[in-house]
């Protein structure tokens, strides 16, 4: 690990639910416009430590730091404005309000009040503003949890599962959309099963496998590696391709 | 796709207008219409009682309608606002509109004691808030407390009885809770209280401070079922702690405010004044056939319209609206 310019370090990250250990020292360091991925069969872990970098969870040990701040157990809407957040593998749209309001409450929880009409341009979902969350499809109602992200000026998001269920062409709009987001200085943290969607946005994976770290390095080197082969890309290899 | 220039117009078309106008109607026609009442109807109490659930059933739509707790307890805040402001009268010699708002403030710093509830949710806080008014309930009507709230004696305000005044100040109550609603739904605030409503977490990763926004709910919530405690007091002059730390008070409250419909401003207005009219045309002379009818208007709300009157009423006028356009 390097002491700068990182931009969010987990360091040693542990989550206990009762006997279970649920992440056990979990470390990651990444800088601004990066993308990593965060991938792992069902249970590894990879909500657990999105939960709990977002203040859902409390750690039983270990750090998150934030441009050199540490944030750790901080509630989440303080670390939200600091600038970390989320979208969720089932999305959570504030069903009683539009598309534009969505965006709203995050808007003005923001530092600078940004602009809703910009945060939903970028997620080309402009058109929908005025709509009510029940004509939105699931894949727009994700990207609707990302125009919220958005909003409220984020330097990190954990993107979880937004190309799951997605047409090829959808998946290529997504990916563009996320390397936007890369270029403009947003750190990407992807929990994503789909290898050729990794494929298109990142460049470097942490594999865990029952709350433990088995990999951290490049894509393809993951993809050839004995253990994270054996738990986690036996059967799945060739989802992607 | 629409630019941001349009986005903005469609938005704000009309909203400024309307932001004022349908507040000052949700207003002044129930503050009208009670004022005008009592030329009708001569039994002022009966009035001022109803006014009282007005503004009781907007202070439940407060907490229930925009924050989603459901504040079975609700009766605490005004059993605390009847005392505290029948004290202030009777040890401060306090005028009876300053000792009312003096209750709203004692309501509400109830509701900052028992905000901790707050970690509680659904039935956990129903039964929490519940337990919590019955606790107030009992210390203040334990006889070791005479000397302070006078026990299980109650309190009596014949000296500061004034009925037309009680009734005026029950009417002032009823516009501003409408008023403190229809400023909920048309801020920021309220768009933030929605939004915990449906999904506190999801909330948090918006940037809300989601304790925070539903204590300042509760406090306004608190502080109107303060006053209504106080204005109640102050009309009915004599009354025991069990009248006024009385269960069926919530109850009455929530079923009123969920007939209407909760999350606007007219639901619980309505529905109010149409049960509380029931409840007075057969609740008193048969109360068992009240109780039936009471039975009968939750089924049915459960069943047929879990929005209320007023859910209800747009659903139809939805249907309406889009036959037209498909027609056209």
């Amino acid at each position: 690990m390097t002491d700068s310019p990182v931009l969010l370090r987990i360091e040693e990250l542990t989550t206990v639910f009762g006997g279970l250990k649920a992440l056990s020292q979990v470390s990651l360091d990444i800088n601004p416009g990066e993308a990593v991925g965060l991938v792992g069969p069902n249970g590894s872990g990879k909500t657990t430590l999105v939960n709990t970098v977002c203040g859902l969870y409390r750690p039983a040990s270990g750090r998150v730091i934030l441009e050199g701040t540490e944030i750790t157990g901080h509630r989440p809407h303080l670390i939200a404005r600091a600038g970390i957040n989320r979208t969720f593998q089932i999305p959570k749209p504030f069903k009683d309000l539009s598309v534009y309001e969505n965006v709203r409450v995050s808007s003005i929880h923001s530092r600078t009040h940004t602009s809703i009409e910009g945060a939903l341009a970028r997620v080309n979902l402009a058109e929908l503003a005025n709509h009510p969350i029940s004509e939105l499809t699931a894949a727009q109602q994700k990207r609707l949890d990302l125009a919220r992200a958005l909003a409220l000026e984020p330097k990190v998001i954990f993107v979880d599962e937004l190309a799951a269920g997605l047409t090829p062409g959808e998946l290529h709009e997504v990916a563009e959309m996320l390397k936007e987001f890369q270029s403009s200085g947003i750190a990407l943290i992807v929990v994503e099963h789909l290898m050729g969607f990794l494929e298109q946005v990142v460049s470097s994976v942490l594999v865990l496998s029952a709350g433990r770290t088995i990999f951290t390095g490049p894509l393809r080197t993951a993809l050839e590696d004995v253990e994270v082969k054996r738990v986690f890309l036996g059967g799945e290899s060739d989802a992607g391709n | 796709m629409p630019k941001t220039a349009e986005i903005k117009t469609l938005q704000n078309t009309g909203s400024k207008t309307k932001t004022l106008i349908s507040p000052a109607i949700a207003t002044l026609v129930p503050v009208i219409g009670f004022a005008l009442a009592i030329h009708v109807y001569s039994n002022e109490l009966l009035l001022t009682y109803m006014a009282i659930y007005v503004a009781l059933a907007q202070g439940v739509n407060i907490m229930y309608g925009f924050t989603g707790y459901l504040p079975f307890g609700y009766f605490g805040f005004f059993g605390v606002g009847a005392y505290v402001s029948g004290l202030a009268m009777l040890n401060y010699n306090l005028p009876p509109v300053v000792a009312v708002i003096v209750g709203g403030l004692g309501g509400a710093l109830v509701g900052a004691i028992l905000s901790p509830l707050f970690r509680l949710r659904g039935a956990y806080f129903a039964i929490g808030t519940l337990a919590a008014s019955e606790a107030i309930y009992t210390i203040v009507a334990n006889p070791s407390l005479q000397s302070i709230t006078n026990g299980p004696y109650g309190l009596n305000l014949a000296n500061y009885y004034s009925s037309g005044m009680a009734y005026g100040s029950a009417i002032a109550l009823v516009a501003i809770s409408i008023i403190a609603v229809s400023y909920v739904r048309g801020s920021r605030f309220g768009l933030t209280l929605k939004a915990i409503r449906d999904d506190p977490y999801s909330a948090s990763m918006a940037g809300v401070n989601v304790p925070r926004q539903r204590f300042y709910a509760w406090l306004i919530s608190a502080a109107i079922a303060g006053m209504a405690g106080s204005i109640f007091g102050w009309a009915t002059s004599v009354f025991y702690p069990q009248a006024v730390f009385d269960s069926s008070l919530s109850v009455l409250a929530i079923v009123f405010a969920l007939f209407g419909g909760v999350g606007s401003v007219w639901g619980p207005t309505i529905g109010a004044v149409l049960l509380y009219s029931v409840y007075n045309a057969i609740g008193i002379s048969n109360p068992e056939y009240f109780q039936l009818i009471y039975g009968l208007v939750i089924v049915l709300l459960v069943l047929f319209a879990p929005r209320g009157l007023l859910g209800f009423w747009n659903f139809f006028a939805q249907k309406i609206r889009r036959k037209r356009v498909t027609n056209d």
